[in-house]
């Protein structure tokens, strides 16, 4: 041990083992290849031992791990490092990259390390970055980001700047060839904040921040006074849909891009993992049955809401699907789940929450989702219950319209095996955007129970029974003239009632949807696993995942 | 089953005749409960080979709630015999009956052989038991017979007296006997009814009592007085003679009968108290005015009731006991542990203690083979012919009889890994079998009933625990809605029942999110260990509790609560005997600790000793050790619950304590060690990088470690004391031999290993200041708390501080809990308040349901209802924190300000730096 005269030591001095020399050849060798031999070890834990101890002490205090650690959590394999020595200082220059063996499959892999100039970037590591986004491309393999980085390392001037134009740049170029995750952790504000939004899903854990500047400059430029969390924590980002999914930590929000990965392909050449499934596919669903009576069994009658994840969790298989952006806009349900062991993107009006109407929120998630599953091979499943766009003047405001349309044209723009399956309501303009036939979709369903109509009740009885309203209104005026003005207003309220349940009854069902070949069959509460899947699986069976091709569109 | 050999096998797999006959093949059991022990049974009758079982799927296990799919069905082996109902038992009468219909209707069609009902409610409704027997299929439990002669409490009671079992002495007829003492007979009764114009006449069938209390019910209904107080108190005094002459050091209770939470309530010790308490309870229950019901129940108070049950087995014509069970910790009348009681453990027990302790073991011991008697006396007149559990509670050395439940019970595992049942062929010696399931035993018995030999009970494990996982908050009030994510999968040696929802999914093997709805009741799993005495038995439980992870999202179980208790006991005694008012104390001293323990600013402690640093080589060297200090420190005073389980488990080992003073009584890096061991945070390559112990601070912890274990070996010193002097004396041949470098660097590591460790002196001190260190385990092994622990009502207060309020402004009142929203209590009652209306401090706001417990949430403080936000919303589901009503308080209160509440902790901490 050595005998420095110090007052405090924090290592063993009665240790009796020695470090291990790297070279224990037998033969005595130029002193210049031990040097090289040396060196090379050096070179080799360098970029391991990141910023530093003191630096590692000060990432540990705040509750994180190093990036180092966390791919510990991704894998138990060693990662397959690229590029070690990047950079000037050949440490690596503050981000990670590499290839990780998760599971069967090969995952390519960045994470910057924070101890190191604060997981800043410099006139390097963009490029660096940037070429493992391409590589992954190239090889065709999923990307996981960990971020964790304070932005532009200012020192480095523009070139820190050129560097996130670099990394940005290969995001984008990559996007639609393979799918990628991007976990936040730590402090991400500008460039830091932009780039991993670039990809497919974004995952935030809760002390982590993310946005266009902190609350110092917040505070500066606007005098507004707000935490770090009340400005970009996830209880910001979960609910403004720049977040797909937040977790109460590190390790959470790790072991969730493990469980989303498991849906998603490799690339856009094939499909998600098939899982072959011991649930039978043909199984009679009773509880699917028992559901509707509930629901429709209470004084709302028809109209009453249903939460359509209960629906859900019948059909999938062994009842596990799993939910993206489940904190926002949960009048539209997109979740990923597997039908037959082939993996779906359900898309379903939830009409427990707001009435399962789509508003601008609804409609940004369910593009966003229908464009990722249509590049990525996904088939998808619309469940449908939904009485249509949210009218008013805060969403006119807000633009439903531009929104609305987009979904419409993601919809429009499916390639990939779809279907509807309509539960209850398919009213009016919702019904015709909503994956129907004529938007494109290989297959609609429609319940028993199916309301495809123009519009409800209602406002339909006013257009379709004209001549029966104008005598009903004239019997009223002879009537109240004569005398009871009561027993006027009373015979009237009783044949406009009439008059809309002769409208439900003979204008709100599939009969006409059924007759025009826009509905394909009926499919009996209990049967939907079945039809859906055996469906899905003659669907899966003639098609060849691809890459999208084919124009270019206007939107998005 | 096992053959003589231990191997396990099935009856219809063996050769004998005898054996062979037992086979269960034939049997197809619909299982009509839900709950762990619904997969248990699944399991048990894989293992003994039933042909076929099937199972109720009721609306809550598969439609009500998403992703709460009853976790059985992801490996259920029968789907054709998933059977649909609306729920296992209905709110009243009616729906009861048609569920019993049902039952029996899919039993009969579906030909099953049997139905078993595990612990439900169903299990011990004699009308479903009956319906069954009248179908024609057997019911796999005790018989409908039994079920009358044992399940109705009064029924049973009568029939304990008759065979002599001890029942609480006492009465409930107070008012009844003080009549009669006036008016003796029937024609004084009469007499006295026409002279007020009552409405009565004189059943000759029913006893003169019984008459007398009809006229009572007559008088009360027209407010006439029949019985004054002074009369009342006369009979009381008589009653209280009566029962004094048999337990003349006992107190005696008198509780109004419609009392409650403690109201109209009186413990008298003398005959001289007995006219004033009578007084009091009238006074306090509003009954002064002529003509009310006064009558109250009079009887023994049990001091120290602890909570003991025997496992009874029988076929109607042998009955044999299994040992018992002590149940006493519990909370909320819910057993939360229950631990194995047995002859032989007692016996070993008896063995290692001393004193009195010894002698109290030996009571035990002994009361224990007079309670086993009288329940096998019991379980034989009843015709007991399955399992059940004679209930007692225990003063001392006396039992009292409460109730036979006449079905399998929750914590039935506990005696399973005591006790196993060795069956002989009457006629042949040599063939034997034996059975280690009850659910077995159970089967067997239903199948083969008067067939089956009487069996002996064998000797399996010396002790057993069980605590149960529940779904509450760190003061175990329930709290629902929360969504398991991951579960780690049982240890070696763990036994779980979990309801199957560790079951993976098949297909992809991952952990299927399960979300805690609490549909029927907070219990989510049990958990057992064995051992081969007591304290083995609770370490193995400690180690359990210490590696399970159970993480998701919202998610509050009792688990943390468990493993402190279990360490606080293995630290203070685990022959602990604690009464069934233990849990309310322990908690309100937790909740202590979590006030003191919350006003400590560990940053700021820890800057204090970086102040107090000589020089900057100190000064860097202990910056080097923060986060080896602080992390695991934070963890301990973040969970009151590990704090104080790790304050029982090491008080007097690693530290002394004297008043508010600390000191180390160990090496304080063994205090370190122990902590990170505690903690859970040791290196384990399962485990992620963030919940283990930093590679740097690892690094630090094992030099220090081997250092001191070099020194130790080879000087001897080995505590605080010993190792400050030898490095402050001359050098250590044996350490450094004559290099005087190396006794330098000797000196600077112990320097450098210590620097800063008396920051784990606020474990002790943060234990004394509050209080918890008192909590200790007498020579009697009883439980002494001190106040204000002891008294439940500021304990239960000071339990609140583990589960605080969700932050709400002053002008709006929040869900205190996750649950189902009810503005009213019921539904033809008008909402408990509306907007506009005034409320006072206290008075109850809404209802709000969690696991069929209906919590009516008191107002805070005055105020009025401005608006309600939840209109409307009767039955939704809500989270903690939602807000109900925005509201106008009476008083504007100072809310702490931020700068008050760091000068607060500020003030704190440096006192207990001092």
């Amino acid at each position: 041990m050595a005998s420095k005269s110090v007052a405090y030591l924090l290592e063993n001095p009665l240790a009796e083992s020695v470090p291990v020399k790297a070279s224990t050849s037998l033969h005595p060798s130029a002193a210049v290849y031990e040097e090289s031999i040396e060196r090379g070890l050096e070179l080799l834990e360098r970029p391991k031992r990141g910023g530093g101890p003191a630096r590692v002490r000060v990432q540990h205090a705040k509750n994180r791990m190093t990036v180092f650690e966390r791919l510990k959590v991704l894998s138990e394999r060693e990662p397959n490092l690229l590029w070690q020595n990047w950079g000037k200082a050949l440490d690596g220059a503050s981000i990670v990259t590499g290839v990780l063996s998760i599971g069967d499959r090969d995952v390519a892999v960045y994470g910057h390390d924070f101890t190191l100039r604060a997981g800043s970037m410099d006139a390097t590591n963009g490029a660096k970055l940037a070429r493992l986004i391409y590589m992954a491309a190239e090889r065709g393999i999923p990307l996981i980001g960990m971020n964790d980085s304070a932005g532009a390392f200012v020192p480095a001037g523009v070139g820190g700047l050129d560097g996130y134009s670099e990394a940005f740049t290969a995001l984008r170029r990559i996007s639609g060839v393979v799918p990628s995750i991007s976990l936040m952790f730590g402090y991400n504000a500008g460039g830091g904040a932009y780039l991993p939004r670039q990809g497919s899903f974004m995952i935030q854990c809760a002390d982590t921040f993310i946005g266009l500047t902190g609350p110092g400059v917040v505070k500066a430029a606007l005098g507004e006074d707000v935490t770090a969390d009340a400005l970009g924590g996830p209880g910001v980002h979960g609910l403004n849909g720049v977040c797909d999914l937040t977790t109460p930590d590190e390790v959470g929000s790790l072991r969730t891009a493990l469980r989303l990965l498991s849906y998603l392909p490799d690339n856009s050449k094939v499909s998600p993992p098939f899982r072959p499934t011991s649930d039978p596919i043909d199984r009679f669903t009773l509880e699917e049955d028992i559901l509707f009576r509930k629901t429709f069994d209470s004084p709302a009658g028809m109209s009453a809401p249903l939460d359509i994840t209960l629906f859900l969790q019948q059909i999938v298989d062994h009842g596990e699907y799993f939910e993206l952006q489940p904190a926002r806009a949960r009048n539209l349900i997109t979740a990923f789940g597997r039908i037959g062991g082939h993996v779906v993107g359900f898309i379903a009006n939830n009409s427990a929450v707001a009435s399962g109407q789509i508003d601008v929120d609804a409609a940004r998630k369910g593009t966003r989702f229908i464009r990722f599953c249509n590049l990525y091979n996904v088939p998808m499943i619309f469940l449908e219950d939904v009485s249509g766009f949210t009218p008013g003047t805060e969403q006119e405001t807000r633009g439903i319209i531009l929104e609305g349309r987009r979904l419409l044209d993601a919809i429009i723009d499916i390639r990939t095996p779809s279907m509807t399956l309509i539960i209850r309501n398919a009213f009016g303009g919702a019904y015709a955007a909503y994956n129907s036939h004529f938007t494109g979709a290989d297959a609609v369903f429609a319940m028993p129970m199916a309301r495809i109509s123009v519009m409800d009740a209602g406002g339909g009885a006013q257009f379709v029974f004209k001549d029966e309203l104008r005598a009903i209104e004239a019997e009223y005026q002879k009537t109240a003239k004569s005398g009871s003005e009561a027993e006027a207003r009373r015979v009237r309220d009783a044949g406009l009632k009439a008059l809309r349940e002769r409208y439900e009854r003979e204008l709100m069902n599939p009969n006409e949807a059924l007759s025009l070949g826009s509905v394909s069959r009926i499919v009996m509460p209990g049967t939907s696993r079945r039809v859906l899947g055996e469906h899905l699986a003659f669907l899966m069976r003639t098609y060849t995942p691809s890459p999208m091709s084919g124009p270019q569109r206007e939107s998005e | 089953m096992l053959d003589r050999d231990g191997v396990s096998r099935r009856f219809a797999d063996c050769e004998s005749p005898w054996l062979r006959s037992f086979s269960l093949e034939g049997l197809k059991v619909l299982v009509v409960c839900r709950g762990p022990v619904r997969l248990e049974a699944f399991q048990v009758f894989d293992e003994i080979g039933v042909r076929e079982y099937g199972m109720l799927l009721s609306e809550k296990d598969s439609v009500v709630y998403p992703r709460c799919l009853a976790p059985e069905l992801r490996s259920f082996r029968f789907p054709q015999n998933v059977h649909r109902v609306t729920d296992y038992t209905g709110a009243g009468q009616e729906q009861k009956k048609k569920s019993i219909r049902e039952i029996v209707a899919i039993a009969r069609d579906f030909g099953y052989t049997h139905v078993f009902a595990g612990y439900g409610f169903m299990a011990e409704d004699a009308d479903l038991v009956s319906a069954i027997e009248r179908a024609g299929v057997g019911f796999m439990g005790p018989s409908s017979h039994v079920l009358r002669r044992a399940g109705a409490k009064d029924e049973a009671k009568k029939l304990a007296r008759s065979l002599g079992n001890a029942v609480i002495p006492g009465i409930d007829d107070v008012s009844a006997r003080a009549l009669l003492a006036r008016l003796s007979d029937r024609k004084g009764l009469e007499k006295t009814a026409r002279e007020h114009g009552l409405a009565f006449s004189f059943h000759s069938s029913e006893s003169l009592e019984a008459n007398a209390e009809a006229l009572l019910q007559a008088g009360f209904a027209k407010g006439v007085e029949l019985v004054s107080i002074a009369e009342l108190q006369k009979q009381a005094e008589l009653v209280c003679a009566g029962i004094w002459r048999d337990y003349p050091t006992h107190r005696i209770r008198f509780k109004h009968i419609g009392g409650g939470g403690g109201k109209g309530q009186r413990v008298v010790s003398k005959p001289d108290q007995i006219a004033a308490a009578v007084m009091d309870v009238c006074a306090e229950s509003k009954v002064i005015e002529a003509g009310s019901n006064r009558n109250f129940l009079i009887e023994l108070n049990i001091e120290r009731t602890r909570h003991n049950e025997i496992q009874l087995i029988g076929n109607g014509e042998w009955c044999l006991s299994l040992g018992g069970r002590d149940c006493s910790v519990q909370m909320h009348e819910q057993k939360l542990v229950e631990v194995s009681l047995t002859k032989e453990l007692l016996d070993a027990e008896i063995e290692r203690a001393t004193g009195k302790a010894r002698e109290v073991l030996i009571g035990d011991r002994d009361y224990l083979a007079r309670m086993e008697a009288e329940s096998e006396k019991f379980g034989e007149a009843t015709g007991l012919d399955s399992v059940s559990t004679f209930e007692c509670i225990v003063d001392g050395f006396d039992f009292f009889f409460m109730e036979m439940n006449t079905r399998i019970q929750v914590e039935h595992a506990v005696t399973e890994l005591v006790y196993r049942l060795r069956f002989t062929n009457p006629d042949d010696a040599s063939e034997q079998f034996s059975v280690e399931r009850l659910i077995e035993a159970m089967a067997l018995l239903a199948a083969h009933g008067k067939r089956v030999p009487k069996p002996e009970r064998v000797r399996r494990h010396l002790s057993s625990i069980e605590v149960r996982v529940n779904a509450t908050n760190r003061a175990l009030q329930p709290h629902a809605g929360g969504l398991i994510r991951s579960w780690s999968p049982p240890l070696a040696g763990e036994l779980r029942f979990d309801q199957g929802i560790g079951i993976r999914n098949p297909d992809t093997n991952s952990f299927v999110y399960y979300n805690v709805a609490g549909a029927y009741d907070s219990n989510i799993a049990l958990v057992l260990t064995h051992g081969e005495s007591r304290r083995e038995n609770y370490e193995r439980m400690a180690e359990v509790m210490r590696r399970m992870e159970l993480r998701g999202d919202d998610l509050q179980t009792n688990a943390d609560v468990h493993y402190g208790l279990i360490q606080w006991l293995l630290g203070r005694g685990v022959m602990a005997e604690p009464n069934t008012r233990f849990m309310t104390s322990y908690l309100g001293a937790v909740g202590r600790l979590a006030q003191v323990a919350g006003d400590l600013d560990l940053e700021l402690a820890f800057q204090q000793g970086l102040r107090a640093t000589p020089d900057a080589e100190a000064r860097a060297a202990l910056e080097a050790k923060e986060t080896l200090l602080l992390r695991p420190l934070a963890r301990l005073f973040a969970n009151p619950h590990l704090l104080g389980g790790f304050l029982g488990r090491y008080d007097g080992e690693l530290w002394k304590t004297d008043g508010a003073k600390a000191r180390f009584a160990a090496n304080p890096v063994q205090l370190l060690e122990r902590l990170y061991h505690f903690l859970d945070l040791e290196p384990r390559a399962d485990k992620p990088p963030a919940e283990q112990i930093w590679e740097h601070d690892a690094a630090i912890l094992d030099a220090a470690r081997a250092f001191y274990a070099t020194v130790e070996a080879r000087t001897g010193a080995r505590d605080f004391d010993a190792l400050a002097k030898l490095f402050a004396g001359k050098p250590v041949p044996a350490l450094a031999g004559g290099d005087d470098a190396l006794w330098g660097a000797c000196v600077a590591a112990h320097k450098g290993f210590q620097l800063g460790l008396e920051l784990l002196l606020l474990v002790p001190r943060v234990g004394a200041r509050s209080g918890f260190l008192d909590l200790r385990v007498d020579d009697d092994l009883s439980i002494a708390f001190p106040e204000p622990f002891a008294d439940e009502t500021r304990a239960a207060e000071l339990a609140r501080a583990l589960a605080p309020p969700p932050p709400a402004a002053f002008d709006e009142i929040v869900t205190p809990m996750g649950g189902t929203f009810y503005s009213r209590e019921a539904p033809h009652l008008p909402p408990l308040v509306e907007e506009g209306q005034h409320f006072d401090a206290g008075q109850p706001l809404f209802v709000i349901e969690v696991m069929k417990m209906f919590n009516k949430v008191a107002a805070p403080h005055p105020g009025t209802v401005i608006k309600n936000l939840m209109a409307g919303r009767d039955g939704a589901i809500v989270k903690k924190g939602e807000r109900v009503f925005s509201i106008e308080p009476d008083e504007r209160r100072e809310v702490e300000s931020d700068e008050a509440v760091a000068r607060r902790r500020r003030e704190a901490t440096l006192a207990l730096l001092a």
